[in-house]
């Protein structure tokens, strides 16, 4: 292939990848992987489209953090219909900037999980998770019962940078929901073992996978996805006394969207049994209805108290909080 | 011996009528000047506009902003120096060494590095000299690869390649009579050190230290991950909070504008050391080389085969995960983002160079210092504003005007082409600097110009220099994941997108096996870019 | 008609003042010892250092505010007369407009590298012929090229004896067929009294 044809080529499947959201009925803006071919995105999709005679276009930003930055770049400019894919931490953030408007879901008439203990008036939850730290049974044989022990003892851990990544956040959450003020003295002994912080989840998660350390942080779903994607039952989760905290992902509607009836038919459809029954086994989250039937891996999680702040409090605590975590492991 | 200065071509003022067709002629240059500074500018001017505070000086009070920049700094010397160190005897050995093996696939793996996405890098170093690393056990027990150990390591790998291109490429054009007068004069290996190849060296050797300097100080994930925590953060890792977590424009724009000063007054620095000297007309056709000694020969051997090893065993330790998991892979989906992939690279590529180009014939027409700078500094700047920053900035600006979602795929072919424009145009500029040096009266004489003299003569010459900087822009552009990430649009996704996606939701083993395959496609483009013939 | 006046040189510190004329089909040559400024006069001819002061006329048109790429002048300089990077033919090609040369241009450019023996030659590269046959190439293309001012600066240098008495006759002989004018730089008086209708001496400034 010569150049000259190669371009030809290339601008062939430029003009074949066409505008998505030019001609669709419902934009709905989301992260990378959950509109992945392996991600809910597809099936969700197609389910939606048959029952509402409409067409729906994805549009993907690297993760959460990126979804509600572009959401608020583009204020009045967005195209966004449903904003679907910001979790607890950001939902302050959304508000604060009006990207968002109420929804008309009643969650009374859903059977939602308890321990989410849901009414927010414009965002609908459709999954979330524990955060919790993984390890392999094979290596590891008595792991620790609590976060306490986990931070004295001398175990190889592997963290997410709170500055770039969701679970890093998340951590940062947890030890202050657990430590309170005295956060800073558990951080600075955390980083005597601490291997390494990675700016994102799956450079963390890979160096687990290759023997860096003992426990890396990540979500109680992960064994399932081991389990029923690798036939794998050795990872584990570790259930601490302290409790977990948990990240709830969610959507809206977009405070700018032309369709707003549809974009709630949308939202509705999430909370239903068939969209719950899909979004665990290809996002790797829990369902938000209790009533939900799901593989037998899933009965095998831990099933962790929580514990944790609300939305807005992560929200205006969050910088303040990343201070602290910088200041305590840099010296 | 010419120095960089030339006399203007002729001494009168050209009339009316030819002022007009010069300035024709010198259109290009200006309108890909224009559009290099204006992006810039107007990406930095729409953040800060975006914000009504302006730049935020609040930081310049706080320690740990101090300590991020003497770390940036401190581990981009070392980092650089590293790279050097290794790059010079390699890059000797591959100039001077006719009978190594190999060299042609060893030029570009020292390219493959450009477009390895940070993920993979990092779990094939950690494979490596990692806890449980395949060459841990030779390291002795105080091996801890967190820290600057792994940072060190990680730009070496990343920047070492690339200045081993480029110096071995320098010193090759030492022209094949200075060889020769000083093997006839019978100078032992020092003299000739001193008196042919250092003064190659000191015009090339502080502009690629420079370089290396600035890629190392813009560093980031790897700089997180084998850093070993936060006390190893960079400038570009607070660009990225900034920007990203923050979202907060005026502190990115603070940190943007301070990396642009301190990272680009030091690039300059360095280039003014350097500087492009023309010593002998390059003749074609004659390739003798002095024979090295025994020692020099097989020392400079046993290093490339360290370096081939160190360069490819992070690649081949992909294999057994992508082994496991080639079935696996959505292949409609892989096979649809190469497509993607090598379409916006090539595009992207081609806008380099033709950007480059443009650039460089106004560079040419200027006969001033000041002026050539201005041009300079319009192409190599890029490489000091962070590609968020830029493709953010270009985001805001245009947002109410450009449907994204339709037109991104325009700004990632223009983005990344500036990108990879500081690679492309500092290499082409010594090539186009020989030619006028050598050729400028004669040119004149025949009254060579226009699309005539381009398609007769100097597009032959530059060929094999274009060849070679549109190979490095194409991998740079096909590595990307910065703008994409911005404009990106699952209609065209591209490669290192799906790996980042792939990654991200546990299949990190198919993750590695399309990294394979990226690197695949971008050998295969090397070898079809260097065997096309123009 | 070529008519010099009052012209003048300078280059670092040294000057010199020219004033001379040359008819059509005249050939001058130009003597000094080194250092003297005869490359720098022909380069001023050429268009490659202004002058300080004075005219240069060519058939009553005045050249001096010409740049040297639309100067009705063809030089040989001392080196870099070729592109080292195309083939020889590709070289004489260029001395014609847009490098196309007309079917009897062509001839009579084979024509001459057949008489000075460098017809062989034509597919290879510059690097791969000896300087001797570098200085022939390059003086076919400067000789045959449509101007009617040539310049030769040291053309015979590298030269030996016969070809150079073949070269010097093949020069002269187009000079006055062409009705060309013609300065050459030499060191040689032999070569002035053979070839050049008179000769311009030199002295140190």
């Amino acid at each position: 292939m010569n150049i000259r044809s190669s371009l030809a080529f290339a601008a062939l499947a430029l003009a074949a990848g066409n505008a998505p959201a030019a001609s669709a009925d419902l934009t709905v803006y989301t992260y990378e992987s959950f509109i992945s071919s392996w991600g809910p995105g597809p099936a969700l999709k197609a389910r939606f489209e048959a029952q509402c005679d409409c067409t729906i276009a994805f549009v993907g930003a690297e993760d959460g953090v990126a979804l509600l930055n572009r959401v608020r770049l583009e204020g009045a400019n967005t195209r966004a219909d449903v904003i679907l894919g910001l979790d607890d931490s950001l939902i302050a953030e959304a508000r604060a900037h009006a990207l968002v408007r109420p929804h008309s879901i009643d969650f009374a008439s859903v059977p939602m999980v308890a321990a989410l203990a849901w009414a927010d008036d414009s965002f609908v939850p459709f999954d979330f998770g524990y955060f919790a730290f993984i390890y392999d049974d094979r290596k590891v044989s008595a792991p620790p019962a609590s976060l306490a022990e986990l931070v004295a003892g001398p175990a190889r851990v592997i963290y997410q940078d709170p500055r770039t990544s969701t679970p890093g956040l998340g951590l940062l959450h947890w030890m202050r929901a657990v430590y309170g003020d005295a956060a800073p003295a558990a951080w600075a002994r955390l980083a005597q073992h601490t291997v390494t912080v990675t700016s994102g989840w799956s450079e963390a998660y890979n160096m687990f996978l290759r023997g860096e350390a003992d426990y890396v942080l990540s979500y109680t779903t992960s064994p399932a996805y081991h389990a029923i994607a690798d036939g794998n039952a050795h990872y584990r989760a570790v259930r601490f006394a302290e409790g977990h905290v948990a990240q709830v992902e969610v959507a809206a509607l977009s405070a700018h969207t032309d369709d707003a009836v549809l974009a709630n038919r949308f939202l509705a459809f999430l909370l239903s049994r068939e969209a719950q029954e899909i979004i665990p086994v290809t996002n790797w989250m829990l369902p938000v209805r209790s009533d939900v039937a799901l593989p037998e891996a899933f009965e095998q999680l831990i099933r962790p108290d929580r514990i944790g702040f609300v939305a807005d409090e992560i929200g205006a605590r969050r910088a303040a909080w990343v201070r602290e975590w910088r200041d305590a492991v840099s010296r | 011996m010419i120095a960089e200065r030339l006399s203007p071509p002729t001494g009168a003022a050209p009339d009316g009528g030819l002022r007009f067709a010069l300035g024709l002629r010198l259109m290009p240059g200006v309108l890909a000047l224009f559009v290099m500074l204006a992006i810039s500018v107007a990406a930095l001017l729409a953040l800060a506009l975006r914000s009504n505070a302006g730049v935020s000086l609040t930081l310049l009070q706080e320690r740990w902003f101090w300590h991020v920049l003497r770390f940036s700094l401190w581990q981009a010397l070392l980092s650089a120096v590293l790279s050097l160190l290794i790059a010079l005897p390699l890059a000797r050995t591959l100039a001077l060494d006719r009978h190594l093996p190999g060299r042609t696939w060893f030029q570009r793996l020292c390219l493959l590095c450009f477009v390895m996405p940070s993920l993979v890098l990092i779990t094939g170093l950690v494979t490596l000299f990692g806890r449980s690393g395949w060459i841990t056990p030779l390291l002795g027990g105080g091996w801890q690869l967190y820290g600057l150990p792994g940072i060190l390591i990680a730009h070496v790998y990343l920047n070492a390649p690339f200045a081993i291109r480029v110096l071995s490429q320098r010193w090759q054009s030492i022209p094949v009579d200075a060889w020769k007068i000083s093997a006839q004069l019978g100078l032992n290996g020092w003299q000739r050190f001193r008196l042919v190849e250092w003064p190659m060296l000191r015009t090339a050797l502080p502009g690629v230290f420079g370089f290396v300097f600035l890629l190392c100080f813009n560093s980031f994930a790897v700089v997180l991950a084998l850093g070993g925590g936060p006390r190893a953060t960079t400038l570009e890792v607070a660009i990225f909070q900034a920007l990203k977590f923050d979202f907060n424009p005026p502190e990115a724009l603070f940190l943007a504008c301070m990396q642009l000063v301190v990272a680009g007054s030091l690039f300059v620095l360095f280039s003014r050391w350097g500087g492009l000297q023309w010593l002998v007309a390059a003749r074609a056709g004659d390739a003798w080389r002095p024979q090295v000694g025994m020692a020099v020969k097989w020392g400079g051997r046993a290093l490339y085969a360290a370096v081939v090893a160190f360069l490819s065993l992070p690649i081949v330790s992909l294999v057994p995960a992508a082994a496991a998991a080639g079935r696996a892979l959505p292949w409609p989906e892989i096979a649809r983002a190469t497509v993607f992939s090598v379409g916006f690279a090539l595009a992207a590529a081609l806008l380099a160079v033709a950007l480059a180009l443009a650039a460089l014939s106004l560079w040419r027409h200027f006969d001033d210092a000041p002026r050539r700078r201005l041009v300079e500094a319009a192409a190599v700047h890029h490489l000091v504003i962070p590609g968020m920053v830029l493709s953010v900035g270009v985001y805001v600006l245009l947002m109410a005007r450009v449907n994204w979602l339709e037109w991104g795929w325009v700004a990632i072919v223009l983005l990344n082409a500036l990108m990879a424009l500081p690679f492309v145009f500092v290499q082409l500029r010594p090539s186009m600097f020989e030619y006028d040096a050598q050729y400028r009266p004669l040119l004149a004489d025949l009254g060579l110009q226009g699309w005539h003299h381009w398609r007769r003569v100097l597009g032959p010459f530059l060929a094999p220099a274009l060849r070679r900087v549109a190979a490095i822009a194409f991998v740079l552009a096909l590595g990307d994941f910065a703008v994409f990430g911005i404009y990106g649009n699952p209609s065209w996704h591209t490669l290192p997108w799906m790996i980042h996606a792939l990654a991200g939701s546990y299949r990190l083993d198919e993750a590695a096996a399309a990294a394979l395959l990226l690197l695949a496609v971008a050998l295969a483009a090397l070898c079809l870019l260097e065997r096309a013939r123009a | 008609m070529l008519e010099v006046k009052g012209l003048r040189v300078g280059r670092g510190g040294l000057r010199w003042q020219h004033d001379f004329a040359l008819a059509r089909g005249r050939v001058m040559a130009l003597m000094g010892p080194s250092g003297a400024g005869k490359s720098t006069l022909l380069e001023c001819l050429g268009g490659f250092v202004p002058p300080l002061a004075g005219e240069i006329v060519l058939d009553g048109r005045p050249l001096h505010g010409l740049r040297a790429e639309d100067r009705p002048v063809a030089t040989l300089f001392q080196q870099h007369n070729l592109f080292e990077h195309i083939s020889v033919a590709h070289n004489l090609r260029l001395g014609f407009r847009q490098g196309n040369p007309s079917a009897p241009q062509w001839r009579r450019v084979v024509d001459a590298c057949e008489l000075l023996g460098v017809a062989d030659l034509l597919a290879r590269l510059p690097g791969e012929l000896s300087g001797g046959q570098r200085q022939r190439v390059a003086l076919i293309r400067t000789v045959l090229r449509e101007r009617p001012l040539i310049l030769l600066d040291e053309p015979f240098g590298a030269l030996d004896p016969d070809t150079r008495i073949e070269a010097g006759d093949w020069v002269r002989r187009v000079i006055d067929r062409d009705g060309k004018m013609l300065i050459f730089v030499t060191h040689d008086a032999d070569d002035a009294r053979r070839w050049a209708d008179r000769t311009l001496e030199i002295g140190a400034a």
